[in-house]
């Protein structure tokens, strides 16, 4: 299905409003342009509706003209032109829809629809509008081929089961299992009411036993296994729950526990405290090398060196060391003089000569003063005199490390203690405990519904082979008798029939999902450019569990919520144009707001590959969005038309439209072009070299 | 159908030359019954009938071929 022609009237911001879709094979991209709240969502939810009806209507929402007073009758009509390829060619389509209504009236009418083939011999109106339109365009795929960039961010944010339901719905609309799933139940109603009649004719007590029952397996069976998905959606909420509780957790342990956080922030000031006595140790050390020998011997060394000189000299002419006084003394104790006279007191020569020895000594004893001291110097000062290996500055050193080490130490201490001390006063009393309780409690649910789901498996189990078993069992019965032959005949037929259905369910579950999968991926690789040897994604893929699941480097899973902006987006369109693509659906790609987000290179790939990968892309862009992608339109865009909110001026549009009315003004300005209706004062500002003003 | 009809009809064949031949032409008979039921199936979606009898008849006819050809065998 292609759409040729659109065009509103009365719906909200579109009257009288008319768009042309591309139906170029080549050129397949039509492009609506407009700024936010100049109509690009309206005209989604409007093509919906004219295709779809009320169901493609979000809840509460109204068509009618917003200008339109409370009580006026208002009126939306949309106008569809389409055209759809089958086996007799190429057919087009006139669909015209209508709804009349009340404004601010709660009571909704219903719009009627009207269908007709256009031939050469003119319209040729179809009765069944809704089974054609289904057929044309199945409304289950409404929200695959009608999207916008942030509604399909859902496929892989959110709850992981509401994603995986997404995943999986649009899957299996996409691929039509729901009728198959339908064909399986009316076959086993019609298995029911074989067995029924069976009974009825044979009337045994076994065979009457034996279908009872099959009747309560078969009422059983479904609500075990609606139990079962009930369940396997539980346990993947408890899932998702446990795993932000033990991130939590995690985040808590990071925190620190208080009590901890407390014991280590005592130790550590006692290392500190350790630290500064230690600091004090190597500072008295230092100081202590101030006043070394050493230290003065190795400052002053040429000076000691020419005093040492001095007193050797001295010593040589026997100055020193001095010995004067006590010779004399001594003499005067051994009662004659070193000459050899008597200095005996008693005589008056003696006499006379100890009064002189005693003159002498008392002369001498100032003189005998200084030579001691220079005597004293000599001796105590010889190892400053004489030439040492320097070892001072060595020793300064080493001191000098030890404390500029010590103090190293110290600070880190300090600085550890004080985040130690803002993470103390972070922490409350409780995390640690809060999110260890809280994980606890998940864990127990989920161990608990996974044993319950265990055990529900064992059972289903149980009662599928005893079904089986027993429709065997019903057979063989049946077949023992004439009257019976043809019931088991019909049973049996309706089994093959059966299981060729659900083989052709499971094998599309598997098969064309994996398809989907592969195609996925190789469109969002395409899209970002991914590397094979330096990307950090590496692919992307659906997994058996319908969720969509990004794989980096070393084949590690991530969550796609883990990956950028731009690759989320790109990844959820891929996994739409996966979708039409193996369905083999030929449908319009309407995406409104696909490139938020985006720029540069992953920009301009998910537009080519949306168009090499869609019959018909139709994309709904702001001007922001189109910065960057302009070449590729140029080549790709076959119909670009301009939407301008005439509310808009004069804050964003330039030009006075001449009207305030909620009515959105259409021109068929390009992306490259502007004109009058839609000229904006940030184009006009910011690209002036760009602007070329429509004919 | 959503999921383009040939390839739909392209599986459910493949399936069906997988079930026992019981009798010379039966899974030209399920192949048949298969294409009807979902025909059936698709035409229920848009216009009231009684399905579950539509799809018991098509079974009663592979039944009636199942079961006379038997006979006839026998």
């Amino acid at each position: 299905m292609r759409l040729i022609k659109a065009r509103f009237h009365g719906f909200r911001l579109l009257d009288d409003a008319t768009f042309k879709f591309s139906i170029d094979p080549v050129k397949n991209i039509t492009v609506v342009r407009g700024a936010n709240e100049s109509g690009k969502t309206t005209l989604l939810v409007a093509l919906q509706w004219a295709l779809f009806g009320e169901e493609a209507l979000p809840a509460g929402y109204n068509t009618f003209n917003m200008d339109l007073l409370p009580g006026a009758i208002a009126e939306t009509t949309a106008e569809v032109i389409y055209e759809v390829t089958s086996a007799k060619g190429v057919q087009r389509y006139r669909l015209i829809r209508t709804l009349t209504g009340q404004m601010g009236s709660a009571i909704r009418n219903k719009s009627t629809a009207e269908l007709s083939e256009v031939t050469p011999r003119g319209n040729e109106p179809i009765a069944s509008v809704t089974a054609h339109l289904a057929n044309h365009l199945p409304p289950e795929l409404r929200e695959v081929f009608f999207t916008d960039g942030d509604a399909a961010l859902n496929f892989i944010q959110g709850r992981t089961a509401e994603q995986q339901k997404r995943v999986r719905k649009a899957i299996e609309q996409l691929m039509g299992l729901p009728l198959l799933e339908s064909a399986v139940d009316h076959l086993k109603k019609a298995e029911r009411d074989i067995r029924a009649k069976a009974d009825n004719v044979a009337g045994t007590e076994e065979l009457h036993d034996i279908r009872t029952q099959l009747e309560a397996l078969d009422a059983s069976i479904p609500e075990a296994e609606a139990k079962q998905s009930a369940l396997a959606d539980e346990i993947l909420n408890l899932n998702d729950l446990f795993k932000r509780a033990d991130h939590e957790l995690q985040d808590a342990l990071k925190r620190g526990n208080r009590d901890e956080l407390a014991k280590e922030l005592q130790l550590v000031e006692r290392q500190q405290a350790a630290s500064e006595a230690r600091i004090k140790a190597t500072e008295m050390q230092q100081a202590e090398l101030i006043g070394d020998s050493d230290f003065a011997r190795e400052m002053l060394g040429q000076k000691f060196k020419r005093a040492g000189a001095l007193l050797d000299d001295l010593r040589t002419k026997g100055q020193i060391p001095s010995r004067t006084i006590p010779v004399l003394e001594d003499r005067l104790n051994q009662l004659d003089c070193i000459c050899g006279e008597s200095l005996d007191s008693t005589t008056a020569e003696g006499h006379r000569r100890r009064g002189h020895i005693e003159e002498l000594i008392e002369s001498s004893r100032e003189a005998d003063a200084l030579k001691s001291k220079v005597s004293d110097l000599y001796f105590d000062g010889r190892p400053l005199f004489e030439d040492q290996e320097a070892r001072w500055v060595g020793r300064y050193s080493k001191a000098y490390a030890a404390r500029s080490s010590e103090e190293a130490i110290y600070a880190e201490l300090g600085a550890n203690a004080a985040e130690l001390q803002t993470r103390l006063d972070k922490v409350r009393d409780n995390d640690v405990q809060r999110a260890r309780e809280m994980r606890d409690t998940y864990l127990s649910q989920l161990t608990e519904k996974r044993d319950e789901a265990s055990r529900l498996d064992f059972t289903l189990k149980g009662r599928r082979q005893l079904r089986t078993d027993l429709d065997k069992k019903l057979t063989t019965l049946l077949s023992r008798e004439d009257k019976g032959l043809h019931f088991a005949a019909e049973l049996t037929a309706a089994r093959d029939i059966r299981s060729i259905l659900e083989r052709t369910l499971e094998t599309m579950k598997t098969r064309e999902v994996q398809a989907v999968s592969d195609k996925m991926n190789e469109y969002f690789l395409e899209m970002i450019g991914s590397d094979p040897e330096t990307a950090l994604i590496k692919r992307a893929a659906i997994n058996t569990d319908f969720r969509i699941v990004v794989f980096g480097r070393n084949n590690l899973a991530l969550d796609p919520q883990e990956i950028n902006g731009a690759s989320r987006r790109a990844l959820t369109i891929a996994f739409i144009l996966a979708l039409t693509q193996v369905s083999g659906v030929d449908a319009p790609n309407v995406i409104d707001t696909p490139l938020g987000m985006m720029s540069g290179f992953v920009k301009s790939e998910v537009v080519r590959v949306a168009a090499s990968a869609s019959s018909q892309l139709i994309l709904f862009l702001t001007h922001d969005e189109i910065k960057g992608i302009e070449t590729i339109l140029d080549a790709k865009a076959g119909e670009v038309i301009t939407i301008s909110n005439p509310a808009h001026y004069p804050r964003i549009l330039k030009n006075d439209p001449g009207t305030k009315s909620a009515r959105a003004l259409i021109c068929e300005c390009n992306h490259r072009r502007v004109c009058e209706i839609c000229e904006r004062r940030e184009s006009a500002e910011t690209t002036p070299a760009s602007k070329e003003k429509a004919a | 159908m959503a999921y383009k009809d040939e390839k739909v009809v392209g599986i459910l064949l493949e399936e069906a030359d997988k079930v026992e031949e019981r009798c010379e032409g039966y899974r030209g008979e399920l192949r048949e019954a298969v294409g009807d039921i979902m025909s059936a199936e698709r035409q229920h979606k848009f216009v009231k009938m009684n399905i579950t009898s539509r799809v018991g008849d098509v079974v009663g006819r592979v039944g009636t071929y199942l079961h006379k050809s038997a006979k006839t065998e026998a």
